[in-house]
């Protein structure tokens, strides 16, 4: 059986595994401000879609000659400083802000803990 | 692939709309920037026609009311039925039992063929909606001008130094004016706006004045009052160009513009500030809509923008004059074509002998119908009390329309035969004996007039679904079989009798609009004329050729709020919908922005009556009562709350008492009760 | 220099026929939202940043700079979500069905065509423009200077 690893360590709650994976075996919820997402033990597909996607390196196979058993991955949802909703993985936004920064070349980057309608909201303000 | 210009269907505007047609099917839209208002432009419901054009539930064969469901027949039955069912009222209680309503969506020839119908079968009640919306405008405007249409193309605006917008949120309901309005702003314009509710309209001005409703003539008063304290009047003008100054002046003796100002809720100085800008501006424009037409003094409220205006001669040049919006399509067309009470085609009075039988013998008559006919409010109380007894509707649906509706709809229950021919089963077909369907704007060919008195051709570009036809095929049926006439003419054949028929319609054929696709202005009274963009150049259109002063003093609203009804209600539009919103409540991507009915109230009243946003309330008038959502706004002053009138029931609230003169329905002005709970 | 959507905020009249236009030509999937604000408002979409976050943080590198504009490559993209969180302006969304972000794309379908974006041709107040940065600023510093000496001339302040 192909035996289906998550390094929790090098996970950080993105989606693009979910959004790869076709018949849905690995899924994404969110509630209660969490994201939660579900890794099933083995996985009998034929693909590695969900593999060549992460951007952490985080998954692999394993041949293994028993069941095993899926686990479900906990990611805190940042509230949104300005409407207070969950909306994204604090450790995503804790991966990206370096790298935005670095990009805008700026320290201000207050709006990372913005929602996308806040986001727009505080755009329209600015501009008006 | 190709792109066929059509005429958009829905405002007054009269954009262009570009159909992308494949195999026979309309599959897509495209923006045409060679028209001259809209530049190719097109609003959140032009951009949606298609939903409208390929809705499942169009009509497509004749519907017979059968029990509590219709049967399905087909052309020859329906119209066998119709033709005699008509003919026995007419035979049995004479041809003033049978009204008909011509439809402000459909084409000039259709209207034209509609409204002689009517009258060659002895009725002189035609009419349709335009009497709800802008018939103090051609009642008022005719009085004071002699003509009751918008002076000034819409481009022209860019022209304008100072726009004076009273009553009009065109940024929702015209939304290409709003680029000429920039226009004029961007080349240092000043713009105010003066409205009850703070609209998008509002925030163009660069002052808004919030008006208290129904005050329309205080303000104006109040800011002629200042023109003529300070010396700003354009004396010339006044001299060459009117009559009846004197006596006008006389009414205003004795009022200052502090009274003026505290009876419409704005400061002195704010009118003195507009005042002063409408009067020494190179060229000033007024714009006006509903807000100043949908009143009991309505015609009042048109008189007084035309004195304004004559008095500062801001009139008859490019950038100066009146912009009365227009609403529907071919609203303007309906009326030229005479689908009004009191008006045969070109604006002929009918209760005047000789215009009446001047268009008689054009018709093969001796004489027509005496009149003035019912209005349509006055139609439905005529159906209530049994002596209208047949009527046919043409794409209106008073009973969303009208106000005071359940008075409506138990008036079009009382018929004993009521045809209505329409795109789909409304609110009014489904109370119907008989439905008909119609043809939409892109499956025929006919002329429409925009409010800029622009008519332009828009040519078939599909099929119409199923059986369904073009009305104008309809209503030559119609007349061929109640012996009218002898056979169905077609658009061109119509249009060319209208030319005969109507002086400003003169020069205007099928094949010369073709060639126009910008089209032509009226009046265009004959084939080398250029056709008329700005009106009253040299002289007005009265019999002495001047402009007449008319007297207009300050009444209160008929109702005010008081114990029982404590709030001001008003009714009026929004973007996404149009009218009675059969169309435009089936359009997804414009029904997802507001799905149901709702009621506006400012923040201080919710809180004082404890409601929060979304809670379900019942909003109560003397006339009846509504349930809606409640949605905090800032758009609406403490003390006034706002319903889309865009929702069947919102018109049960609203009063049927009529402007003495224009026969229109005061909307805008109502008290209101609130109540929690659902 | 790229063309883009640029804006004249104080043209925007709140219609929407941005948003209607925007959702028909890209299967109800508009790409551009008006947010009102105090009575104003304004339409948001991308603003096809020179330096951009989105671009810098794809994992697939789906995102590239091309012709001055931000162009997705939809084939390449994982939907990670994490261009979304990486925009200033919430102009990114995902279509959670398809697992694939999308932005607004100048309407590259309709500039196969040689036409103009949805947006900017239907914008009844001309408040959407096509431009290149630079053009426009030109063309409203001009506007602004003309308009200013105007309301001086008129109003004698």
């Amino acid at each position: 059986m192909r035996g289906l690893v998550v390094d929790d360590t090098l996970c950080f709650g993105c989606r693009a595994c979910s959004s790869a994976c076709t018949p849905s075996v690995i899924r994404l919820r969110e509630a209660d401000g969490s994201r939660l997402v579900w890794f099933p033990g083995t996985c009998q597909e034929d693909c590695t879609r969900c593999q060549e996607v992460c951007p952490k390196e985080a998954i692999s196979f394993e041949e293994t000659d028993r069941e095993r058993e899926g686990r479900e991955l906990r990611f805190a949802l940042r509230h949104c400083d300005r409407c207070g909703r969950p909306f994204a993985p604090e450790k995503v936004l804790a991966d990206l802000a370096p790298r935005v920064r670095q990009a805008l070349a700026t320290e201000e980057t207050s709006w990372l803990t913005l929602c996308l309608s806040c986001r727009r909201e505080e755009a329209v303000s600015g501009l008006l | 692939m190709s792109v066929f210009p059509t005429v958009c269907p829905f405002c007054g505007a009269g954009c262009r709309l570009g159909l992308r047609v494949e195999d026979g099917r309309v599959t897509g839209l495209e923006y045409l920037s060679d028209h001259p208002v809209a530049l190719g432009a097109l609003c959140s419901k032009g951009n949606a026609a298609l939903e409208v054009l390929n809705h499942p539930d169009r009509l497509r064969q004749p519907l017979v009311r059968e029990g509590n469901g219709w049967k399905e027949v087909g052309w020859e039955q329906a119209l066998t039925m119709l033709a005699s069912r008509l003919d026995d009222i007419r035979q049995n209680h004479g041809g003033p039992a049978l009204a008909f309503l011509a439809s402000a969506k459909a084409t000039n020839e259709e209207n034209y063929l509609f409204q002689k119908l009517a009258r060659l079968l002895g009725s002189p009640h035609v009419d349709h909606c335009a009497r709800l919306c802008h018939s103090p405008s051609v009642v008022g405007l005719s009085r004071a001008f002699g003509s009751g249409a918008m002076t000034n193309p819409i481009p022209d605006l860019a022209h304008s130094r100072c726009i004076l917008i009273l009553g009009s949120n065109f940024a929702e309901n015209h939304p290409v004016v709003s680029r000429w309005v920039c226009e004029a702003k961007d080349r240092g314009g000043v713009v105010f706006v003066a409205d009850p509710r703070r609209t998008p309209t509002a925030a163009l001005a660069d002052r808004y004045l919030p008006i208290r409703p129904g005050t329309d003539v205080a303000l104006l008063n109040g800011m002629m009052r200042a023109i003529l304290d300070e010396g700003l009047a354009d004396w010339e003008f006044i001299r060459h160009r009117t009559v009846g100054f004197e006596e006008w002046r006389a009414s205003l003796q004795g009022s200052t513009v502090e009274e003026h100002a505290a009876i419409a809720g704005v400061s002195p100085a704010d009118i003195v500030a507009v005042a002063r800008a409408y009067a020494r501006a190179e060229a000033s424009a007024i714009i006006y809509c509903m807000g100043v037409t949908q009143h009991t003094v309505g015609t009042d409220n048109v008189e007084a923008c035309a004195n304004l205006a004559l008095l500062c001669g801001q009139i008859g040049r490019p950038g100066a004059g009146i912009l009365p919006l227009r609403g529907q399509n071919n609203v303007q067309g309906a009326c030229d074509m005479g689908a009004l009470a009191e008006f045969l085609p070109g604006y002929a009075p009918v209760a005047d002998p000789q215009a009446r039988r001047r268009i008689a013998q054009a018709w093969g008559r001796e004489d027509l119908p005496e009149g003035p006919g019912l209005s349509v409010v006055e139609i439905m109380h005529a159906a209530h009390e049994g002596r209208i007894r047949g009527m046919v509707v043409m794409g209106e649906n008073p009973a969303v329309s009208d106000p005071a509706t359940t008075e409506t709809v138990a008036a079009l229950g009382r018929l004993e035969f009521l045809v209505v021919q329409d795109l789909f089963l409304t609110e009014t077909a489904r109370l119907a004996h008989l439905v008909l369907p119609a043809a939409c704007w892109a499956e025929k060919s006919g002329s429409y007039t925009n409010t800029e008195r622009r008519v332009q051709w828009s040519e078939k570009v599909v099929d119409p679904p199923g059986e369904a036809r073009p009305d104008l095929w309809i209503i030559g049926e119609m007349g061929r079989r109640l012996g009218v006439w002898g056979s169905v003419p077609t658009a061109g054949e119509t249009l060319a009798e209208v030319a005969r028929v109507v002086p400003a319609y003169g020069g205007i054929t099928a094949e010369r609009l073709r060639n126009t696709p910008a089209g032509l202005f009226w009046p265009c009274p004959n084939s080398s004329h250029p056709g008329t963009p700005i009106l009253y150049r040299e002289r007005f259109n009265t019999a002495d050729g001047r402009g007449r002063f008319c007297p207009v003093t300050y009444q209160m609203p008929g109702e005010q709020p008081g114990a029982e009804f404590p709030l001001w209600m008003t009714t009026g539009r929004v973007t996404v919908h149009y009218n009675s919103g059969a169309m435009t409540r089936r359009a997804p991507s414009l029904s997802r922005y507001a799905p149901e009915v709702w009621v506006a109230l400012h923040p201080q009243d919710t809180e004082r009556l404890g409601l929060a946003d979304g809670d379900e309330v019942e909003v109560r008038t003397p006339r009846g009562q509504v349930t809606a959502r409640v949605q905090i706004s800032q758009e609406v002053q403490p003390g006034q709350v706002f319903l889309p009138f865009h929702f069947p029931g919102v018109n049960t609230l609203t009063r049927p008492d009529l402007d003495r003169d224009a026969r229109i329905p005061a909307y805008k002005v109502a008290a209101c009760a609130l109540e929690k709970g659902g | 220099m790229g063309r883009e959507v640029l804006l004249r905020p104080e043209r925007c009249i709140l219609c929407l026929a941005c948003e209607v236009a925007c959702a028909r030509e890209h299967g109800s999937q508009e790409r551009i939202w008006v947010i009102h604000h105090n009575g104003h408002g304004a339409p948001v979409s991308c603003r096809q940043c020179q330096t951009a976050p989105c671009v810098a943080v794809c994992p697939p590198q789906a995102l590239e700079q091309r012709n001055g504009s931000v162009v997705l490559v939809a084939e390449k993209c994982t939907g990670c979500e994490l261009c979304l969180w990486a925009c200033p302006f919430g102009a990114m969304v995902l279509d959670t069905e398809r697992g694939q972000a999308y932005k607004c794309d100048l309407c590259s379908s309709r500039q196969e065509e040689g036409l103009e974006p949805a947006c900017v041709l239907t914008c009844p107040s001309q408040a959407l423009v096509l431009n290149c940065v630079a053009d426009f600023a030109a063309r409203r510093r001009d506007v602004a200077g003309r308009a200013w000496a105007a309301g001086w001339t008129r109003r004698g302040r």
